[in-house]
């Protein structure tokens, strides 16, 4: 006889359930800590709410003077159509160019980061902290510097993004080869490859695709970036939103504007395109426009791709009898077919150099002007290591102070208004498809502002100071938002929505306990990204009078105050840096 | 021990259900009675629509067509609010748990009672008292007492099946559709969920049906047993001595595709006695393990 398995030990009865400090979860040091940062949170937001003087009504209240702005805007006009258009187009090849410029440098750079290639920390260590400061200084702030080397043009502005970008991009490069598969890697190495074949045939292939993905992406930031730089004098359109912006020409300066959102919704709805025909994925923006073009463009590779798949097997059969008969290749044989997606990525690789070729051209910008601006560089980046702060007053403390309180106060607006967008624009969970259809739209449309365009039309119809600032980083953050929060809403598995509906609750109930409880962590690191955003974009508003640190950045290096602007910035990379590490922490601890 | 003898539970009628525009038959005109009280335990292979029938009981499916009535409703008509009053009636354990792992124990058996209170909830502190402790002794009834605030994603898989019988019971359902509930965990381990589960069940006067894979188990805990054969029900009889194991192996695995005898294996269509006395079944149980 088998024996008998016992039956499951049930606890007795007698095992006092109804104490009451067994009916609330105990208190333990982590959700201690996790519950007082929230009140912190909180707290610090309610601050920023009253010293700033802004609240979520505030856009409701200030109607008034924001819509006297309009109708003075009102109707836009285009002077100088042939130069904005011009400016366009250098922003454009701006963004292009910053970008490769950005890919050059951070490939290297992200394979001396990535721990699984190179095996010296010192090295290894240099590379991260290259990434961190770069990513850390802001392009404006990088452009402020780069004006000084290469004087007022289009040059200063590519550097900058370039110079900015290699942050991202390194960061995202090395971790992307950090988590290869280390099987075709050993594969190759058993062969007997050398150590850079090594890379170029174990490692290259699996992180392609993401390089590409990674870089578009980049491109598209940069885009919006590049429409702004102008307004430090770095090239491109901002020149228009600034000269406009100075001479108060406001119909001027909301048909700039006009131009900018179009361009970047062409643009965004380009590199949706090219994003689902060279990688092959179906675009992760769900408005209907963007989604309507990348269906129709997925479909065709996927129909051609099945065809190739279909068609290969057909003409190796064809081929092989007579080719061992002749005794010598074939050389069509010896080449990949030409199919969709070989072609596809020659085109773009083929639109890559066009474009590269183009934009010197274009912003008649010289890599001998490059090269002769190169050796003021270090000079310039050594004057920016702050030896003095005498000049330190109370102010700056003011300043900083202000700045990070803006970003308080943006990130919480935004936050009130983005959960229940969220929740509108995510698929499983919004009432309605045509609710979920027009969140989405909204969402992308709201996208399409650049913060600091809108901020300065509030600077214009509010006066200088934060509050217009915060507004406008608030209405930027707001779109991001949503659009993450739709995002991780939508990832949520419906096992346990399915559990809760089966009890009988409401959609209401089932919407807060079955998806809000899953969705939380990433609500929580989502939010904490955007707080961490919003204080690195404070830093710079001040640049068109919307508050914070930004304005005595630019009055510093526009009168040569390199210590100044130095410590600002050594000051500002400290602050930056320690809300990333809090928001790292505070993220790693919800799962 | 059957107090509610008598009253018919579920009634379903010449269910038909189809799939993609009628080319996929789930269920191909199912009709049985389950009289209050009763413990049916319906088997049948994967895909042969076990999980289909259990979900039209509750409301996730409706029927092509036929008639499905739980406790007097006709379950597939019902819509919105009068639908959730129905499914707070009825209990469902899944194969999956469906339980939120990210949640305390102890919040997950709450969310059973999300159906007789009003508004969201969020946390375990947005519940009464009274709901605490109510699921702090489902919790125990369930032998997980001692884990009401822990992570339920740190539980074993039967551990966690257990919390959604919790979670279940914390309804205070009179049916209880269980699908497939012991599918991914081993036998040991798939034997106390089951006695979990029907001691409460039997403990409470609630009507279970239960989808199981284990011909075993079947013959342990029912006193009914219908089994399915792509979307046909091929068996219908009440558990007793001469509802061999051999013979139910004989319907569940061997049963010729083209169902030429099917009338040979159709049991009369008289609802089970459900006066076995159960005690003995566990016994029985007991022994066979």
């Amino acid at each position: 006889m088998t024996t008998i398995a016992p039956p499951e030990p049930r606890t007795a009865p007698t095992s006092d359930p109804g104490s009451p400090q067994r009916l609330r979860p105990p208190l333990r040091w982590r959700r201690g800590v996790l519950n007082a940062l929230i009140v912190a949170f909180v707290l610090v937001a309610i601050y920023a709410f009253v010293d700033i003087g802004v609240n979520p009504l505030t856009l409701y209240f200030e109607r008034d003077d924001i819509g006297n702005l309009l109708s003075r805007m009102w109707a836009p006009r285009l002077d100088n159509v042939s130069s904005v258009m011009s400016h366009a187009l250098d922003t454009f090849f701006m963004a292009f160019a910053g970008t490769v410029f950005a890919f050059v440098l951070a490939l290297p750079l992200a394979f001396l980061a990535a721990r699984n290639i190179t095996s010296n920390s010192a090295v290894r260590a240099v590379a991260r902290a290259v990434i961190v400061l770069t990513r850390a200084l802001p392009d404006l702030v990088l452009a402020l510097i780069f004006v000084r080397v290469w004087s007022i043009g289009v040059l200063p502005g590519i550097v900058a993004l370039g110079i900015h970008s290699v942050g991202m991009l390194g960061k995202l490069f090395a971790d992307a080869i950090e988590e290869i598969d280390e099987g075709p890697r050993d594969g190759v190495a058993a062969t007997g490859a050398s150590r850079i074949q090594e890379l170029t045939g174990g490692v290259l292939p699996q992180i392609v695709p993401g390089l590409i993905a990674v870089t578009l992406y980049r491109l598209d930031i940069n885009f919006r970036s590049a429409t702004l730089l102008g307004i430090v004098g770095a090239g491109g359109i901002g020149l228009d939103i600034k000269v406009a912006q100075g001479a108060l020409d406001y119909p001027q300066l909301l048909g700039v504007t006009l131009v900018i959102i179009a361009m970047i919704v062409v643009f965004e709805l380009i590199s949706t395109g090219v994003r689902s025909v060279v990688l092959g994925q179906e675009s992760d923006d769900r408005s209907w426009l963007s989604r309507l073009i990348a269906r129709r463009l997925t479909n065709t590779v996927a129909t051609h791709k099945s065809a190739a798949i279909d068609g290969e097997p057909i003409d190796d059969d064809q081929h092989r009898p007579e080719t061992p008969s002749v005794g010598k290749a074939r050389t069509a044989d010896l080449r990949p077919p030409w199919n969709r997606e070989r072609i596809t990525m020659y085109a773009f690789a083929v639109v890559c150099v066009l474009m590269l070729v183009l934009a010197p051209i274009k912003t008649g910008v010289s890599v001998i002007e490059f090269i002769t601006g190169l050796p003021d560089i270090p000079t310039t980046f050594w004057r920016l290591v702050p030896t003095d702060f005498s000049w330190w007053d109370s102010t700056y403390t003011q300043r900083f102070v202000e700045t990070v309180l803006m970003g308080f106060a943006a990130t919480a607006l935004a936050l009130i208004f983005a959960i229940p967008t969220g929740f509108l624009a995510a698929r499983n969970v919004a009432p309605a498809r045509w609710v979920y259809g027009v969140a989405r739209t909204f969402i992308l449309g709201m996208r399409a502002l650049p913060d600091l365009i809108v901020a300065v039309i509030f600077v214009a119809a509010l006066g200088l100071g934060p509050k217009p600032g915060v507004l406008a980083l608030a209405i930027g953050l707001y779109a991001f938002a949503s659009k993450l929060f739709a995002d991780s809403i939508e990832e949520v598995s419906e096992g346990p929505r399915d559990g809760i509906r089966s009890t009988g609750a409401s959609p209401v109930q089932e919407s807060f306990t079955g998806v809000l409880s899953q969705a939380m962590p990433s609500l929580a690191g989502n939010s904490l990204y955007l707080l961490d955003i919003a204080i690195r974009s404070s830093t710079i508003l001040g640049i068109v009078g919307g508050g914070g640190i930004g304005f005595v950045l630019i009055s510093a290096s526009r009168l040569l105050m390199w210590d100044v602007l130095g410590g600002l910035l050594a000051i500002t990379f400290v602050l930056v840096y320690a809300i990333e590490l809090l928001s790292g922490w505070v993220r790693k601890q919800l799962i | 021990m059957n107090a509610v003898n008598g009253g018919v539970a579920v009634s379903v009628r010449d269910v038909v259900k189809t799939f993609d525009n009628g080319r996929v038959r789930a269920l191909d005109g199912v009709s049985f009675d389950v009289p209050a009280g009763q413990l049916a335990v319906i088997i049948g292979l994967s895909g042969s629509g076990k999980s289909t029938l259990l979900r039209h009981l509750n409301g996730m499916h409706t029927a092509t067509s036929g008639s499905v009535e739980v406790m007097g409703n006709d379950v597939g008509s019902l819509r919105g609010k009068q639908l959730r009053a129905v499914r707070r009636d009825i209990g469902f354990v899944f194969q999956s748990f469906n339980i939120a792992g990210r949640m305390s124990c102890l919040e997950n058996v709450m969310t059973g009672a999300l159906g007789r209170i009003r508004g969201p909830r969020y946390g375990v502190l947005s519940y009464s008292k009274t709901l605490r402790q109510e699921a702090l002794d489902q919790l125990e009834r369930v032998g997980l007492g001692d884990r009401a605030f822990q992570r339920t994603d740190t539980l074993s898989g039967g551990q966690q099946q257990r919390i959604a019988i919790a979670r279940t019971l914390m309804q205070r359902p009179r049916i209880v559709l269980a699908d497939e509930p012991v599918a991914s965990l081993d036998p040991e381990i798939s034997g106390q969920v089951m006695d979990v589960l029907f001691r409460s069940c039997i403990e409470d006067n609630i009507t279970v049906l239960c989808s199981l894979h284990q011909v075993d188990l079947a013959l342990g805990w029912a006193n009914r047993l219908i089994a399915l054969r792509d979307g046909k029900v091929v068996l219908d009889a009440p558990v007793d001595e001469s509802l061999t194991h051999d013979r139910v192996m004989e319907v569940y695995q061997r049963l010729d595709p083209t169902g030429e005898k099917t009338a040979e294996y159709q049991a009369p269509r008289v609802p089970a006695d459900t006066g076995t006395p159960v005690g003995l079944q566990l016994a029985a149980r007991a022994a066979h393990y």
